[in-house]
This record gives C-alpha cells, sequence and structure tokens, in this order.
C-alpha cells in the first residue's frame, strides 16, 4: 500500500464475455468459448460494491473480455440502470476494445456518456505493425471516432517479437495520430534473444533521440522518467506493483471473481485459476523473503513491473517472477537513466520540482553505475 | 549505449549533493497515482481520473 489516500480507490474489471471477433498474436487468453454475463449478474456486481461499507470513495468499473463490446447491449443496459442509482461511492465505467463492434449507433450512445463511460484503444503502431499482430483490423477502426470523444485517454500499444523491429516508428505514429502512448513488451513471450535485445536498445536510442530533439512531446509510457523514483525505495511498500488480490477484484462471466484478469480461467485454466483464490496477496505480494534469490537482491528489485499473474501461470508463484523479459526491462531502465541524465544536462528539467527531480536523478545515478547491458 | 558522460555524471552528483530528498516521497512505485492499478496498464490507467459522478 503506497499512502492512506490510495486505499481510496479500487479498480473491478466486469469479463462480460470470453469471445473475441479478433485472434492477436500474443494474446494470453488462451481458452476462450461463448460464455456471456447476464446483466444480472453485472449489475448485481455493481450494487454490491458500490454499496460495501470497505472505506473505499471511488470505484473503477472495467469492461472487459474477450472483446467488451461483442456485448454491447448488456454494457448499454449496465450504464443506464447504474445512472438512474444513487449510490455513495463515485464511479467511472473504462473500456479497454479494440475498436471494431461500432457501428453509428454505438458511436452516438457512446458519445452521449461520456460523462460515466471512457473508452481506451489498443493500437499496435503503424498500419503493417497493427495489421501483424491484430488480425489486419487497422482500417476497421474509426481512429478519428477515439480521439475525438476521447481526447484524455492514449492508445495501449503493445509490441510483440514481430513488430519490435519497428517500435520507434510506431510508437511516434500514434504520437502523430495524437494520443498518448503506453506500449509495452508482449508478456507471455520469450523476449530471451541477444537479437531482441539489440534490436531494443536500438529502437530505444531512436525514442530518446526524438524527444530530446521534440522536448515539446511528451514521451511515450516507456520512457517516463518518473519510473525512476522508486529505484532507491528500502521499503517494502513499493515492492507491490500492482492492485491483484488487493484494490483490484476481475469478475468472470459467472460472477467468481479473481485477483485480476490474468487470473482467470479464460487467461490460466481452470484448475490453476481456482487455486489461485487461496493465495494470501495481503502479505505475499509484498514479502521480499519469498522472492526467488536472484531477485531479492537485483537493484530494480522495486521497480521491475512484474506482473503477478504471468509469473502465476509461468511459475506457478507469484514472487517467482517469469524472466523472460528481465533483461529487456534492465535495457528500458538503462535508458530511462540515461534519458533523465541527458535531459537534466540539457536543462530541460529545470522546471520541475526539486524534490521530485532528486528522486528521479537518484535512481538514475543508481542504474547508470550498477545495470550492466 | 546508454552510459552518462563524465561530464553529466558530474552535474548531477553535484545536483544530488545539493539537494535533500524527502523520504516519504520514497514509497513510490513508477507511478504515484495509480499504484493500486494494473502495473501493465499503468500509464493508460492515470487518464481514467475525470470521473464526473
Amino acid at each position: 500500500m503506497a499512502t492512506d489516500e490510495k486505499n481510496k480507490v479500487k479498480s473491478i474489471t466486469l469479463v462480460l464475455t470470453h469471445r473475441c471477433n479478433l485472434h492477436c498474436t500474443y494474446c494470453y487468453e488462451k481458452n476462450k468459448d461463448s460464455t456471456v454475463m447476464s446483466y444480472e449478474t453485472a449489475i448485481s456486481i455493481i450494487d454490491r460494491e458500490l454499496t460495501l461499507d470497505d472505506g473505499i470513495d471511488r470505484v473503477e468499473i472495467d469492461f472487459f473480455g474477450g472483446e467488451p463490446l461483442l456485448e454491447f447491449d448488456t454494457i448499454r443496459r449496465v450504464v443506464e440502470t447504474v445512472r438512474t442509482r444513487d449510490y455513495k461511492k463515485s464511479f467511472i465505467f473504462f473500456i479497454t476494445t479494440n475498436g471494431v463492434p461500432l457501428d453509428e449507433e454505438r458511436k452516438k450512445w457512446f458519445e452521449k456518456n461520456t460523462d460515466i463511460l471512457q473508452m481506451g484503444l489498443s493500437l499496435d503502431g503503424t498500419r503493417e505493425m497493427h495489421n501483424i499482430n491484430r488480425s489486419n483490423s487497422y482500417d476497421l477502426i474509426d481512429i478519428d471516432f477515439f480521439k475525438r470523444v476521447y481526447p484524455e485517454q492514449g492508445v495501449k500499444m503493445t509490441i510483440s517479437n514481430a513488430t519490435l523491429n519497428t517500435l520507434a516508428e510506431g510508437v511516434l505514429h500514434c504520437q502523430k495520430l495524437g494520443f498518448d502512448v503506453s506500449c509495452n513488451l508482449a508478456y507471455g513471450i520469450d523476449w530471451t534473444s541477444k537479437e531482441n535485445e539489440t534490436v531494443y536498445m536500438r529502437e530505444l536510442k531512436k525514442l530518446v533521440d526524438h524527444y530530446l530533439a521534440h522536448p515539446d512531446e511528451k514521451p511515450c509510457a516507456l520512457l517516463d522518467i518518473n519510473r525512476l523514483k522508486g529505484v532507491t525505495s528500502s521499503s517494502k511498500t513499493s515492492l507491490r506493483h500492482c492492485g491483484a488480490g488487493w484494490a483490484m477484484k476481475s469478475y468472470d462471466c459467472d460472477g467468481t471473481f479473481y485477483p485480476c484478469q490474468h487470473f482467470l480461467p479464460l487467461s490460466i485454466g481452470k484448475e490453476k485459476a481456482i487455486d489461485s483464490l487461496k493465495i494470501d496477496f495481503a502479505n505475499q505480494a509484498v514479502n521480499i523473503d519469498l522472492f526467488n534469490q536472484e531477485c531479492k537482491t537485483c537493484i530494480m528489485k522495486n521497480v521491475c513491473p512484474t506482473c503477478y499473474g504471468e509469473n502465476y501461470s509461468a511459475t506457478g508463484n507469484i514472487n517467482t517472477r517469469d524472466m523472460s523479459l528481465c533483461k529487456m526491462f534492465k535495457i528500458q531502465f538503462k535508458a530511462l537513466a540515461y534519458f533523465a541524465g541527458e535531459m537534466f544536462c540539457k536543462g530541460l528539467l529545470d522546471n520541475m520540482d526539486k524534490s521530485q527531480l532528486a528522486l528521479i536523478l537518484k535512481g538514475a545515478m543508481e542504474i547508470n553505475n550498477k545495470i550492466i547491458i | 549505449m546508454f552510459n552518462l558522460n563524465d561530464d553529466c555524471l558530474g552535474r548531477i552528483t553535484s545536483f544530488l549533493e545539493n539537494t535533500p530528498i524527502c523520504e516519504h516521497e520514497i514509497s513510490a512505485l513508477y507511478c504515484m497515482d495509480c499504484s493500486n492499478q494494473c502495473a501493465e496498464n499503468c500509464a493508460y490507467n492515470c487518464h481514467k481520473k475525470n470521473d464526473k459522478k
């Protein structure tokens, strides 16, 4: 837990359907079927979550899938019902979508409901990159709709083995379209090869050079230097990297809840998913003594964006990290340290709060001096 | 690649020697706004703040 303030927000995910209209190359949901969540189940979960006396002030309700827009009728009924009810907790609905199942009628409805429902688009870079990863769907998306109706939402760009080679081009393409870009390497892929590491360094260097030359542009999330703040932390509270099993709940179609969407039967199979319900996240997720040996002493242990779900899927233990991304994370943080240092020395961080800047630079120095790539 | 040069390292060291760091700040994850969200979607979730209800 970070602070008391942080404890007041909760994120719940409602998996409306296991179905998807695309077949993305890196999708971690390997057990798709035709199961859907009923309106009654959805509304009963939301009613319960928004009336629970649990100290939470605000609930973010994510419609998830599969592709959630395949269950548009349920979304519309739920949102219109919830709008008429009076809850003490504030809330917002959010949908992560591939953007394809949207006709004009649906677009109009979404546009009318932006006050309580926001959408984020998965867009994997240039047309070519997106089509490689996401079933040739680039030209089926009304990108202008997302830019116009949800200007504050970035796009989620996932990098696969096949698109790493043009990562920088893809990021800059999405930024040119007018979006903030949150990009990440796909989980569940074996990234451990010298070739991947070399290409990743080259692409990150292109991005760093671009942002240094264009300081007015907001860097993509991969190069958000705030990530360096946690490097020097010795606090155990910073060892928790997400809200799985704690401030997040993921409800499957039948109403059963799991620590997050990575623990669903849809993702890891029924047997493993049921076993995951026994995990004591409150104690295990922040206990460094339970880390695997290599990670216990790693300088990046506080900032490594490990995914408990991927760890569990790959190793059967939330704390035994899936090491397939380890070297790539180190390369990313090495690039971040370089980027932060160069920006500081070029005077591009002069307007930043000095205490915050010191945290960033302290982390940058640690990474620069101790991570060898 | 990505190694800071000596001049830059010197300037950073000098800055850090003259700037106190508030220990309270060092509980931060890489994103202070959504540390209880999904790490994979960290920056993405930051944008959800504009709830009107």
